[in-house]
């Protein structure tokens, strides 16, 4: 039998692996994406594309969206990167997140799906607490979530950016952000019927 | 009867910002207690998630479209100089003279397409999609925005219905007066993106 290695699979590597790749892109190849040499740029694109993929596939609904912000946000690199005053790997992955959240959010306010898709989240039966086999899986539950609301979650808890940041990146206020927050995690919590455990 | 902590008191506990009765409360409940312990464990379930790679590769297409913007960069600049070589030999020899203004009334249909062609590069100079809005202006935005979306369809359904030309010039008089307040608003102070 062949061992199965998760970073062979489509559509997935391991956060060690990006980390890899993301620590290969060092200040001279900065210099020289940021002089606008095309090949330094390729770096820079093969070394974020996985981050930039998976926070805009966690927010947007569908993989195509995702796709679109990935190209968006890396041609919006390629086109500001001379403008980019920061030095390090850790400066540049901060500036890169936060183009791509915002090419995200611009996305799935542009999108015409909200209305059904909150609908559908109205509409989401709440599983038997008791009954772990209808437990929904985290990523199923995240997608049911709107998209406001799977956005503020993933840049709030995972990303780590404050409310303040995410008010300022949605054009919403501060008590917005929060409320979508804990509107969302109620949700999360009925659908994913968790058991106490302490 | 002893009230329970909410959603929105958990989350302020767990971010740093609980209040001392909700404190007070956590350390006497233990059903609150369980509930912010699933609260670390859902977060840490979903920074847990396994990173994503994109089904196709996008960097050719990328690559493509900068290298054309280049090349379009360039001969805009190329075309800006050989105009601005042929004016000067043109007012060097004296022809400038030779030019006379049009006598025939301007047209007002071409103006205010010009006027919003003119103001949809203004827009697209500023950039907006680098910038970072306060909610007040990303409000305006929006709603302009929307506005020029129903506009839109107007259009389309003076297209259909072979609507007069004196209509037609009200509906481009409206997208030019909405296209300028867009700018209006682009054009405040904003924050870019970047650090």
């Amino acid at each position: 039998m062949i061992p199965c290695d998760p970073r062979t699979l489509p559509g997935i590597y391991t956060s060690d692996m990006t980390n890899a790749v993301i620590a290969a892109i060092d200040d001279i190849a900065i210099q020289r994406a940021k002089a606008g040499d095309i090949n330094a740029l390729e770096r820079v694109y093969r070394a974020y594309e996985g981050m930039v993929y998976s926070m805009a596939r966690r927010i947007c609904p569908s993989p195509e969206d995702a796709e679109d912000v990935l190209q968006e946000t890396f041609l919006e690199v390629c086109r500001s990167m001379g403008a980019f005053r920061g030095s390090g790997d850790g400066s540049l992955t901060a500036w890169i997140k936060r183009l791509a959240a915002s090419k995200a959010l611009m996305k799935i306010r542009r999108g015409k799906y909200r209305r059904t898709e909150e609908l559908l989240e109205d509409a989401a039966p709440a599983p038997n607490q008791g009954d772990v086999s209808l437990r929904m899986d985290l990523e199923t539950v995240m997608q049911r979530l709107s998209s406001t609301a799977r956005a503020v979650v993933w840049l709030h808890d995972v990303e780590g950016y404050t409310h303040e940041d995410i008010a300022e990146l949605m054009g919403k206020s501060v008590s917005f952000s929060k409320s979508q927050l804990s509107r969302a995690h109620a949700r999360l919590r009925k659908w994913l019927g968790e058991e106490a455990v302490c | 009867m002893l009230i329970h902590c909410t959603m929105d008191e958990l989350l302020a506990i767990r971010d740093g910002q609980g209040s001392q009765g909700a404190l007070r409360h956590l350390d006497e409940c233990d059903e609150c207690c369980n509930e912010l312990e699933l609260l670390h464990q859902r977060v840490a379930a979903l920074r847990a998630l396994p990173s994503l790679r994109p089904p196709r590769d996008r960097w050719s297409v990328v690559r493509d479209e900068v290298l054309a913007q280049r090349a379009r960069a360039r001969r805009r600049f190329g075309g800006w100089l050989t105009a601005a070589a042929a004016a000067s030999v043109a007012l060097a020899i004296g022809l400038g003279s030779l030019v006379t203004p049009a006598a025939q009334e301007p047209d007002p249909l071409s103006e205010l397409v010009s006027e919003a062609q003119m103001l949809e590069r203004a827009l697209r100079a500023m950039r907006p999609e680098t910038r970072v809005l306060t909610g007040r202006i990303a409000g305006a935005v929006a709603a302009l925005e929307d506005q020029l979306e129903l506009l839109d369809v107007r259009f389309e359904r003076a297209r259909v219905q072979r609507l007069s030309r004196e209509k037609v010039i009200v509906l481009w008089q409206e997208r030019v007066g909405l296209m300028d307040a867009l700018v209006n608003v682009h054009a405040r102070p904003v924050i870019l993106i970047g650090f």
